[in-house]
Formats: structure tokens, C-alpha cells, sequence
């Protein structure tokens, strides 16, 4: 399966291709391979570790030692690290290639467009953004290398189809379908005539929602200027009316009460905690009454130490600190404090549209508003 | 056969090791990760020659002379793709066979 192509697409050399062919199967190896092996070498060296200490690891802390004795654990982490800083540099390489085109492309927007698009120079991109580069992708959703570019929403949708070794789906649509699906059919009778995608990127997770709720107004922010303008023109390129702007999750401009359906996909956990709180009190003054607020679940903490160190490899390895303060956040709380009824509070799994082989399942949070 | 094979003077093999004071430690134990993806940027560009080569075979299979815009506008099949996708993993299986023979051993321990 190849990535679906679009206006927007960068367009790789026989060379580039290739590469970042390679850096696909080098993260498919880790991911599907090397990584779990490592609760093997886990149990394999706990008798060795009770030996010495007369009982197992009782911490995170305590766990990782025991790992850090075996070449594997340290080899493997790297192997995983190298994958991907080199995913980022391989598209990145062949983006900035073809970047004046990409740019000129989106200086020149459709005569009549289905959708729209809001920039906000004077937008002031949060610290917590500027202070780290989230995934290891250099310059992050936001940094714009000229003005009117689309650097970084390029890299970042070329970037996450070789990163998903494609799991997400020819359009990257996998997170969006599932979210949308687990709506449809939790939910049969909910339906949603204005809706928001936070943190919407370059637009993947939104445009699903287009077919999802046929009819309905598609809304989409990002604080990433590259993000919105590339999104936008993928959107009209597809055929899908969307309508973007350059705006923070936690202070958007939108009025009190405009939308029945707000959504995040894999957002909070790139967020730290008082941020993921400020979405959600936004997301209750934006929904309409008998709105819907709905957002990724974390998976809970686990309580045995071995099997928190194998579920730690994003928060460890690359650059997603606010991971860990997610996977503590007591979600029926945070609603409480934004406004929602305890008694609207919602949460359940479901099978992954996406990755198959790699996630059991995917959970989600939510409410709706009174 | 009547010519009898002439015949050779015995020598020493080539000498690969330098006398002299043992060579400097160039590197920290820190910079060993920044070797290893220095490496596997190398296997990359590797992987990228053999893709290469695949491409000219694919145009010479069509009679093609594999001239680089024939290589540029070449338009990959699933079926070829595949193919090479099989290639890269067992190549990365090789260039990380001092990795996983962790693994390996531990697994080869288990079977009866």
C-alpha cells in the first residue's frame, strides 16, 4: 500500500523513496520485533535479580536496572531512537528538496474552495511547545522556515505514514476512523452538526470526520501555521470541506455554545497537564447543551514495575515528557473542574482501525455537556 | 597435462598489525551510540543502492536501458515492492544479528 497522493504530497525521488522505505522497515522491525522481545530478556533475568536481592523489582526505577545489566535492552532502545531521528531527517531531507514548490503551491489557494483557512500571525506559540520538539521532529508543529510555509505539516503527514509503516492507511485516516467509528456506534443517535478537531495537524483526523457526519460543518485548529496551511489545501485537494484556523486548544476564538462535537486525536498526551485541564474547560464552553467532548484515554499506569518499563518507551525515548502526567490524570475530575456533569462522564475501548498487530485496543474519555 | 605447475616461493602472510604502542581509545562509551546510528544511516543508503539496482533489473527485464530519468520515472508494482520490503528485513535482521543473538540464544534455550 502506497500513501495516497494529494496536492500537497511531497513528491520523493527513486533515492528518498527508498530511504525512507528503509526507515519504515527499521521502525517495523523495532516495533513489531525487537521491542517486545524485551519482556522476554525481562523475565528471563528476574530469577538472576531475586537471586541477588531476594525479591523482584519493587519500582520503575528498580525494573530499568535490571534491563540495564542486558546489551538487548540498551541496543534495543537505541536501534528505536536511531529509527526515529532517521525517519524525521529522510523526509525531512526530501521535503525541504521540494519545498519552494510546496510553498508556491500553497501561496496560490483554490479560486473557489469548499473550505477556508484563519492564520494568526500574532498567535504566541506556548512555551511547553517551544521547549521541546515532540516525536524527536525537529522544529515541532510550528516552526515556519519562511513566510507562508508548509514545512513542518508536510513533513509531519509524509513522516507519520513511514513512522505507521502505512498502519494508519493510505490518507494516515486510521486514528480518525476508529474515534469516529467508536462514536457511531456507542453513540447511534448522537448527531453532530458542527464539529471541531484540536490539535488537528495537518489535517488527517479531521477530514475523515468530513464522510463520517455527512452534512455536518467541519471545523480545525492547530497553534502550527505549516500545519493549517498545508492542511488546508489537502483538505480541497481531497474534495473535503474544511474549515481551519491558527488557534490555541485552551483560548480559541469560536463563540460560547457553537459546536455539538469537539474531538482531539492523539493530542493530550503531547500535552502537560494544566494545558490537557485548559482544552477541556474550552471544550465545555464551546459545546452546545447535549454536546459531545471526546478525546483519547490514556491507558492506566501499570501497578507491575516490568510491565511499566516495557510501556514506557515513548515517554523515554522520544521526547514525549508530558506522557506520564497524562497516564496519572484522573479524567472524571478533570471533567468535574471543566464544567461537566459527573453523571454525562464516558469511557470505553475499542478495536484499533490502525496498527493491528501492535495496539489490543484504543480507549477514549469523554462527556457530554447539560 | 605435460607442463608442471610452476612452482611458488613460500612467503609470509601480510602483516595487519602495526608494532608500536597499543592503539590510542578514541572513543567514550557515549559516543558508541552515536556510532551505531551513524551506522544505520549507512545501512539506509545501502538499502537505497540495492533498491536501486532492483530498478535497473526491473528496466532491463522490459528491455529498458536503465538511464537515470528511466530510474526517476520508474513506477514501483506492490508485487516488487513486497520484494524489497523482504530484502531490507532480512538485511537489518543481519546488520543487528550482535543485537537480538541475546535473544536468540535465550529462545534456543527453551526449545526441548
Amino acid at each position: 500500500m502506497f500513501q495516497a497522493k494529494h496536492a500537497m504530497l511531497p513528491v520523493a525521488t527513486h533515492d528518498e523513496f527508498a530511504r525512507e522505505e528503509f526507515c519504515s522497515t527499521l521502525r517495523q522491525v523495532f516495533t513489531s520485533e525487537l521491542w517486545p522481545a524485551n519482556r522476554e530478556v525481562y523475565d528471563h533475568q528476574l530469577p538472576k535479580y531475586v537471586a541477588q536481592h531476594g525479591r523482584e523489582p519493587a519500582s520503575f526505577r528498580e525494573a530499568r536496572e535490571l534491563m540495564n545489566e542486558t546489551f538487548y535492552w540498551r541496543g534495543t532502545q537505541l536501534v528505536g531512537r536511531a529509527a526515529q531521528e532517521m525517519l524525521w531527517d529522510t523526509v525531512g531531507e526530501s521535503v525541504e528538496r521540494q519545498l519552494d514548490t510546496l510553498n508556491a503551491k500553497a501561496a496560490k489557494p483554490p479560486r473557489n474552495p469548499l473550505g477556508s483557512l484563519r492564520l494568526n500571525p500574532r498567535l504566541k506559540i506556548p512555551k511547553y511547545i517551544e521547549s521541546v520538539d515532540i516525536h524527536v521532529m525537529p522544529g515541532n508543529f510550528h516552526t515556519e522556515l519562511c513566510a507562508g510555509d508548509v514545512f513542518a505539516g508536510a513533513l509531519y503527514d509524509r513522516g507519520v505514514y513511514v513512522f505507521s509503516f502505512g498502519g494508519l492507511g493510505p490518507y494516515n485516516a486510521g486514528l480518525g476512523t476508529t474515534m469516529s467509528g467508536y462514536i457511531k456506534s456507542t453513540f447511534p443517535a448522537f448527531k453532530p452538526r458542527r464539529i471541531l478537531d484540536i490539535g488537528c495537524g495537518p489535517g488527517f483526523t479531521t477530514t475523515v470526520f468530513v464522510d463520517a457526519f455527512p452534512g455536518a460543518e467541519v471545523h480545525a485548529l492547530d497553534i502550527g501555521a505549516p500545519q493549517v496551511r498545508y492542511g488546508h489545501l489537502r483538505a480541497e485537494s481531497l474534495g473535503k470541506r474544511v474549515h481551519f484556523s491558527q488557534q490555541d486548544g485552551t483560548q480559541t476564538d469560536y463563540p460560547d455554545g457553537h459546536f455539538d462535537l469537539v474531538y482531539s486525536c492523539l493530542v493530550t498526551h503531547e500535552c502537560p497537564v494544566p494545558v490537557i485541564k485548559g482544552i477541556f474547560r474550552e471544550c465545555h464552553r464551546l459545546l452546545k447543551p447535549g454536546g459531545m467532548m471526546i478525546h483519547d484515554g490514556a491507558t492506566p499506569k501499570p501497578k507491575d514495575p516490568g510491565t511499566d518499563l516495557m510501556s514506557s518507551y515513548f515517554g523515554h525515548n522520544i521526547n514525549e515528557p508530558f506522557s506520564v502526567g497524562m497516564t496519572e490524570l484522573d479524567y472524571r475530575k478533570a471533567f468535574g473542574e471543566a464544567g461537566f456533569a459527573d453523571d454525562k462522564f464516558f469511557e470505553g475501548v475499542c478495536p484499533p482501525a490502525y496498527l493491528k498487530e501492535q495496539l489490543k485496543f484504543v480507549s477514549y474519555v469523554g462527556s457530554f455537556k447539560k | 597435462m605435460s607442463s608442471k605447475k610452476k612452482s611458488v616461493a613460500p612467503r609470509l602472510r601480510r602483516k595487519r598489525v602495526a608494532i608500536g604502542p597499543p592503539r590510542p581509545q578514541y572513543l567514550d562509551s557515549k559516543d558508541a551510540d552515536k556510532v551505531v546510528m551513524m551506522l544505520l544511516a549507512l545501512a539506509a543508503d545501502v538499502s537505497a543502492l540495492r533498491d536501486r539496482i532492483d530498478t535497473h533489473e526491473a528496466l532491463a527485464e522490459k528491455g529498458a536501458a536503465p538511464t537515470a530519468k528511466r530510474v526517476e520515472s520508474y513506477k514501483l508494482d506492490g508485487r516488487r515492492r513486497s520484494a524489497r520490503e523482504a530484502q531490507r528485513h532480512a538485511m537489518i535482521g543481519r546488520v543487528l544479528r550482535v543485537l537480538t543473538e541475546e535473544v536468540d540464544a535465550m529462545r534456543d534455550a527453551k526449545k526441548p
